[in-house]
């Protein structure tokens, strides 16, 4: 699904009466089955923009459509997020917290269904990897292994458009590089939409097809780089010369954008 | 360490887990128990010699005697029996209603902002009043009966649990709050599916201090008027100078509410699974 943001801006008006420019003008065309990251430091508004795609705040201004349809609202089926914390119910299993988002909404699920879903959400933690782990509870799982729960949750509904804020910064540096793996296994086999934050350059260089480079106060998208490694991607090229240069190129923009 | 701890297993089983945990856990009671006897046999030493003098103190011996008497009275169904049984009614109805009502409040007030704002303060004064000073009143509103002492029980014991509804139910979590935002939530769906999971651990731990203090209303009313129950039990025997008598009755009811605490614990373990593994709070 493709995802177009025009023009958008977010203003916090704070009590001092004195206004925060979030966001300022930022446009972007993000086509269907892309794999996007918005990289920059602490403050660039990269998570005020992903909170707004998911539909979790308005903008000020601007607008930001899907499929150049409709808007997506807060609740929207179309539209998957994970957080940094995976954020699950501890009195849920790993399975009951995967098809959670369906039994939400204005017209959840009737009782007849619910076999439905729990085999769904076996098959999802499946393709996470957590095949065997459907009955643990989050607190029997490892970090790694609880944000993959929160991200089978999220493709319950068959998200188009999965919207990512730094999922993998709580996460050891060897788990974050295994994750990285599988994240983009499941999204070449599932096809949606990846919107990625975060702040670390070899993570966004790794993931996406095109980074998008914020500077803070006021936010804005600065630049874009595109990343020319081919797909699939594998932990070798971590150490290639191509990842360094396109790492470099990244690093180069921040800093002709960026310097504090 | 697991070398010394490997020597209290002379039979040459491995020492699993469970054994050392079992052997430790008999040492701890071996303890205890020697803790106790040591109390019992000081006191016996004070009251024997007549350092303390026997009008004060009975003999550790004496009151053994009579427990022993009341508990086999108690077991055969006897006058001790109705007692036990009385107080033991009182504190469990006084525990319902506190819970019904305590939990029914706390959930109105935390859903009604504005009846909180109303009403919150008056709630925390009728707290901080002694509720001793209600004794006289309760006896005129509700007579001599079983009624006085359980409206006194739940006018100890009603409080904690109110206190703990409201500050679990506005314990939810930032991110768990964005998360159900996120997915389309229904007030009522956060509610029931978000909200209370989050609030019984609290809910709970108000629940067994409500245990406790339901235990306390109740003697308070026994005291106040009525001829049965462990608290009346205690009055007659001082009264009639039995200390032993009384001594027996204090034990009794301390097991009783040490049995009812119990049961709230268990209660809670296994409602509240995944309280102490994911050691959310309290």
């Amino acid at each position: 699904m493709e995802v177009t943001i025009r023009d958008l801006g977010k203003v916090y008006s704070s009590r001092g009466g004195e206004d925060v420019v979030a966001l300022e003008g930022v446009s972007a065309d993000i086509a269907s089955g892309e794999f996007v990251t918005l990289v920059g430091p602490s403050g660039c508004g990269k998570s005020t923009l992903l909170d707004i795609l998911a539909g979790l705040i308005p903008p000020t201004s601007g607008s930001v459509s899907f499929d150049k349809g409709g808007t997506a609202t807060a609740g929207s089926t179309r539209v998957g997020l994970v957080f940094q914390k995976p954020v699950l119910l501890p009195w849920r299993t790993a399975a009951e917290n995967v098809y959670l988002p369906a039994q939400l909404g204005t017209e959840p699920p009737g009782r007849s269904q619910g076999t439905q879903l729990s085999e769904r959400a076996d098959e999802l933690l499946e393709l996470v990897g957590l095949g065997p782990f459907a009955e643990k509870y989050p607190w029997e799982l490892s970090g790694g292994m609880q944000q993959r729960v929160s991200i089978a949750r999220a493709l319950l509904l068959d998200a188009e458009v999965m919207c990512m804020d730094e999922p993998f910064a709580a996460l050891d540096e060897f788990t974050r590089e295994q994750m990285h793996v599988e994240l983009l296994r499941v999204w070449e086999r599932q096809g949606f939409t990846g919107i990625f934050v975060t702040h670390n350059i070899f993570e966004s260089a790794f993931l996406s097809d095109r980074v998008l480079v914020m500077t803070p106060r006021p936010g804005k998208v600065v630049a874009e780089v595109s990343i020319d490694l081919p797909r699939p991607r594998d932990k070798g090229m971590i150490g290639t010369v191509g990842f360094s240069e396109n790492v470099r190129r990244i690093r180069d923009v921040m800093s002709e954008h960026w310097n504090e | 360490m697991t070398k010394q701890l490997q020597l209290d297993v002379p039979d040459g089983s491995p020492p699993g887990r469970g054994r050392l945990r079992y052997s430790s856990m008999a040492k701890t009671v071996l303890l205890q128990l020697g803790a106790l006897g040591l109390f019992l046999g000081l006191w016996e030493l004070l009251t024997v010699s007549g350092v303390i003098p026997s009008y004060l103190l009975p003999r550790a011996s004496q009151v053994l005697t009579a427990l022993g008497r009341d508990v086999l009275d108690i077991l055969t169904g006897g006058r001790m029996w109705v007692h036990f049984y009385t107080t033991l009614i009182e504190i469990l109805l006084g525990f319902v209603f506190s819970v019904l009502i305590g939990v029914a409040v706390g959930a109105v007030l935390s859903e009604f902002k504005t009846v909180q704002r109303a009403t919150y303060p008056y709630i925390v004064a009728a707290n901080a009043t002694p509720r001793i000073a209600f004794a006289p009143l309760i006896v005129i509103w509700f007579g001599f009966d079983f009624a006085s002492k359980i409206v006194m029980a739940v006018a100890v014991a009603v409080f904690p649990v109110i206190v703990n509804t409201m500050a679990g139910l506005a314990a939810t979590d930032r991110d768990d709050l964005r998360l159900m935002r996120a997915l389309g939530a229904t007030r009522s769906q956060l509610l029931w599916r978000v909200r209370i999971p989050t609030a019984l651990p609290y809910m709970f731990a108000g629940f067994e201090t409500a245990m406790l203090f339901s235990a306390v209303g109740a003697v308070i009313g026994e005291f106040m008027a009525g001829n049965a129950g462990l608290g009346y039990v205690t009055l007659l025997a001082q009264e009639l100078f039995r200390l032993d008598d009384g001594f027996s009755a204090i034990a009794l009811l301390s097991v009783q509410g040490f049995l009812l605490h119990r049961l709230v614990v268990v209660a809670r373990r296994r409602f509240v699974f995944w309280q102490a593994e994911s050691g959310s709070p309290p």
